[in-house]
């Protein structure tokens, strides 16, 4: 009995140890082999969430060594981005601080910009903002990015794991959830940075997004190879047809659906405690706490193209008017930009500034966010300089 | 959580743990920590909305069996249900249809839009309304709380079903499970392939073109707005079917038996064989507790026909708060009414397929197909946008090679399915008793998960989680 009972358990045991070799072995070929055959292919990926933490890196690197001046962060999305070669609006808001001549009052600015970069992501980056030690820090609110819902094809959740641990009771009680950010990201994004897992976590984004191109990839060479011309044909016509659908015929602007496809809940007016606005508070407050001033002001939209369409902007001010109850009453200042522009200083049907021509959209702009972050800037003394930030992930290197 | 995902599997290996480890007695009360706890790693505040729920209906449930006004009762439960549902679910359409005549239910829809959708409400819902029922009629004993809550919420369907029956899932619930090595190696395998129906074959291969061509519906040729028609079929019906696939495997594993929800309906010969293959649960549910109490198929055809098209409207509006699934549910109404019209016999056609059921299975399909357009689009104009797309030609030479040959590989899977689903209990027999079985057992398993995970960047949502 003893002997059958040691051979059934010998062979249960020889079972077992078959299955985790064959199981650790499928595994580890699978990741192997697609290793090889992803760097054989030349398959690369479009970018992705964590793609911006080489960026940050830099963004704190340069702010924080600056101590012979003030400095000024400027965070937001892609309006504050111009094509290489154009004068963007960081560049727009020093020249005018020097253009002002107050010999004590030359801060520097630093800009921080991610297309997309809305208030999930600064709430998420809020504790990386005040490492960089910013004198003050200026917060773009784009109607856009105020309207709830999931995080779209250019949503950062992954960021949700630099919300530092000390903040997390109060985020368990945002509606980062509306985005997608639900409660179990946020602890497992939280994990793998506190963990110090960021570069393999990279690594294997990377893998994942590189595999989603190698289907692509796949399908060119099989293209290639029949002599056929259909998928060069269906990419022309589907980005023809996007153009032809969302934008007005023989102008760079939006239709009316494709318009409200983003700025619909800023329309219809948003009320302080809608999802998107609770959160731009809690940055604010994350900021304030750390003692640094803040100024929210509200991205410039092309109000006089609503009105030429039809479109009633009473709602954009209740909107605006919501936001600035949100972000005054956590402690920030507040400018309301959204009318500031004409139709001409508009470049694109994303609301987007002109950087030269007869009407510059980031000249217009610059100058008037600097008479809106002087005062702050004349408030503050400079912050003691430099200490080491965190490591960058090399796979995005 | 997502199935899929890393933090599942951590959540999963500690609840199994606790499970096994605890007298059989207690396993239902780790069930129950543990499937709440699932639901408040999504949303922690809607926990509470989902047990204000459950106590409610308990306290309504409890009060029935006493009560001489049962019909109150019971009604009271559902009306409460149903009042949670429409609050969350419909407000904001029923507010943008009042807009164009009663232009201050603007306000009402800016506030409706922010409210968020708890999630799997939508199932959650209906079971709470068929426990209600059977209690009613006689068919099942009021539960215990514990047992009622545990029903409702047993994580592995909580989210998006199988919708089930009290008197299917509570006496396993209640006895705390059945575990077997048997069953055990039949949950792992069932999660491997819903495993690899949802992340491989739904979100790689299929998705990212449906994406592309339904973006823009009507930009591409004919043949592009063919395939991806077929794309969207198949990867609607494997993300869904890979879904309940883990979420039965899950109750496998941990002892419990939950049903079919899918019988590769895209074989079927006609609709009222689809809706017997398709999405199971919900078409019995919708069977049970609406058609047949409207009326069923006892009074003539004209009733029988306004009764399928009241329970296939409501069966759409269902999926989701949108003029697009009313269309839905309004033509799959019309299809089950004409094929009753035309069918000589009253039954569904069963049994083993023949060569000569082709054209039946074709024109089945592609009348489901049809319908799947207002299903993908929310609006008319995207919808005939697409229809124009179809029809604009291109046929002979503008077909897309690869998203072809993804349909067509997607096909060979689907009738895959069907010739090996019975032979399955034969080949879980052989990997456990051959000698080379663990080796293949464990090579396939490892390969699917390293698989699924290379798979997993577009990182997609469950279709049927927005239900």
């Amino acid at each position: 009995m003893n002997a059958l009972t040691t051979s059934t358990l010998a062979a249960k045991l020889a079972r077992w140890i078959a299955f985790t070799v064959a199981f650790a072995s499928g595994a580890s070929g699978v990741w192997l082999s697609s290793g090889v055959v992803l760097d054989a292919s030349g398959a690369t990926r479009q970018p992705m969430t964590l793609d911006i933490l080489y960026d940050l890196r830099r963004w704190q690197e340069r702010t924080v060594v600056e101590f012979l001046h003030q400095r000024v962060a400027l965070v937001g999305d892609s309006v504050l981005l111009a094509d290489v070669g154009t004068k963007p609006v960081g560049m727009e808001v020093a020249r005018a601080f020097r253009l002002r001549g107050e010999r004590s009052l030359r801060p520097t600015f630093q800009t921080l910009a991610w297309p997309g970069l809305g208030p999930i992501a600064e709430y998420c980056l809020a504790d990386e903002i005040v490492d960089a030690r910013p004198n003050v820090v200026v917060l773009e609110a784009n109607l856009r990015g105020l309207r709830g819902g999931p995080l779209g094809p250019i949503g950062f959740p992954e960021l949700a794991g630099y919300i530092r641990s000390a903040r997390l009771l109060e985020a368990m009680s945002l509606p980062l959830a509306d985005a997608g950010i639900t409660l179990d990201r946020l602890l497992f994004y939280r994990a793998i940075v506190a963990g110090g897992f960021e570069r393999e976590r990279v690594e294997l984004l990377d893998r994942q997004a590189r595999a989603l191109h190698l289907r692509d990839k796949l399908e060119e060479a099989v293209e290639a190879k029949m002599g056929s011309r259909a998928l060069f044909d269906r990419r022309l016509s589907i980005a023809i047809g996007g153009y032809s659908q969302s934008l007005v015929h023989g102008r760079n602007r939006a239709q009316e659906r494709e318009l409200m496809k983003a700025l619909d809940a800023a329309v219809g007016g948003l009320s302080p405690d809608s999802a998107r606005l609770r959160v731009l508070a809690a940055t604010v407050r994350s900021i304030r706490k750390a003692g640094i001033p803040v100024l929210v002001w509200v991205a410039p939209v092309n109000v006089e193209y609503l009105q030429s369409i039809g479109v009633r902007v009473d709602g954009i001010a209740r909107s605006v008017a919501a936001i600035r109850t949100a972000v005054v009453g956590a402690g920030a200042a507040f400018a309301d930009l959204h009318w500031l522009l004409p139709d001409a200083a508009f470049r694109d049907s994303g609301d987007h500034v002109t950087t030269e021509g007869p009407v510059d959209g980031s000249a217009i702009l610059g100058s008037r966010l600097a008479s809106e972050i002087a005062p702050l800037v004349r408030g503050t003394e400079r912050l003691p300089g430099w200490r080491p930030i965190g490591r960058i992930p090399s796979a995005v290197q | 959580m997502l199935f899929n995902s890393f933090q599942f599997g951590a959540f999963f290996a500690v609840v199994f743990a606790a499970f096994v480890a605890l007298p059989r007695a207690h396993r239902p009360n780790v069930l129950l920590v543990g499937s709440l706890l699932f639901y408040a790693l999504w949303v922690p505040a809607f926990v509470l909305l989902l047990f204000g729920t459950l106590s409610a209906n308990h306290a309504l449930l409890r009060r029935m069996t006493k009560s001489e006004h049962r019909r109150a009762y019971l009604a009271a439960s559902v009306a409460l249900t149903l009042l949670l549902l429409g609050s969350f679910k419909y407000l904001a359409f029923a507010a943008q249809l009042a807009v164009p005549v009663i232009p201050s239910a603007r306000s009402v829809l800016s506030r409706a839009r922010e409210i968020a959708l708890p999630l799997g409400i939508s199932f959650y819902s209906f079971e709470i309304i068929s426990v209600a029922v059977d209690v009613y009629r006689g068919r099942l004993e009021c539960p215990r709380f514990r047992d009622y809550a545990l029903f409702v919420t047993f994580f592995p369907h909580l989210i998006a079903g199988p919708i089930m029956r009290g008197n299917e899932l509570l006496p396993q619930l209640v006895s705390g499970g059945e575990r077997t090595r048997a069953r055990t190696r039949r949950g792992v395998w069932l999660f491997a392939v819903g495993l690899v129906k949802k992340t491989v074959l739904s979100d790689y291969l299929l998705l990212p073109f449906i994406t592309q061509v339904y973006a823009v519906p009507g930009a591409a040729n004919g043949p592009v707005h063919l395939v991806a028609l077929y794309s969207f079929a198949f990867q609607i019906y494997f993300d869904f079917s890979g879904y309940t696939d883990m979420a039965r495997g899950l109750a496998c594993i941990l002892g419990f038996e939950l049903p079919r929800n899918f019988e590769e309906p895209y074989l079927s010969r006609d609709m009222t064989e689809f809706w017997r293959r398709w999405h199971m649960t919900l078409s019995r549910w919708l069977r049970d507790y609406l058609y047949v109490p409207l009326g069923g198929n006892r009074s003539g055809l004209a009733r029988t026909f306004v009764n399928l098209m009241i329970t296939m409207l409501l069966g759409g509006l269902w999926h989701g708060a949108g003029l697009n699934f009313v269309a839905w549910g309004a033509m799959h109404g019309a299809y089950l009414g004409v094929t009753r019209l035309f069918r000589r016999e009253r039954r569904a056609p069963r049994g083993a397929l023949a060569w000569s059921d082709v054209p039946a299975i074709l024109l089945t399909f592609h009348l489901t197909c049809l319908a799947w357009i207002p299903f993908r689009l929310p609006s008319w104009s995207d919808s005939t946008a697409f229809v124009r797309g179809l029809l604009s030609g291109g046929y002979l030479h503008g077909w897309p090679a690869v998203p072809l040959a993804v349909v067509l590989s997607c096909v060979g899977f689907h009738c895959v399915e069907r010739i090996f689903r019975p032979k399955l209990p034969s080949f879980y027999a052989r990997l456990a008793e051959s000698a080379w079985g663990p080796w293949v057992e464990g090579a396939v398993l490892g390969s699917v998960l390293s698989t699924s995970i290379l798979a997993s960047g577009a990182g997609v949502e469950f279709v049927y989680f927005r239900f």
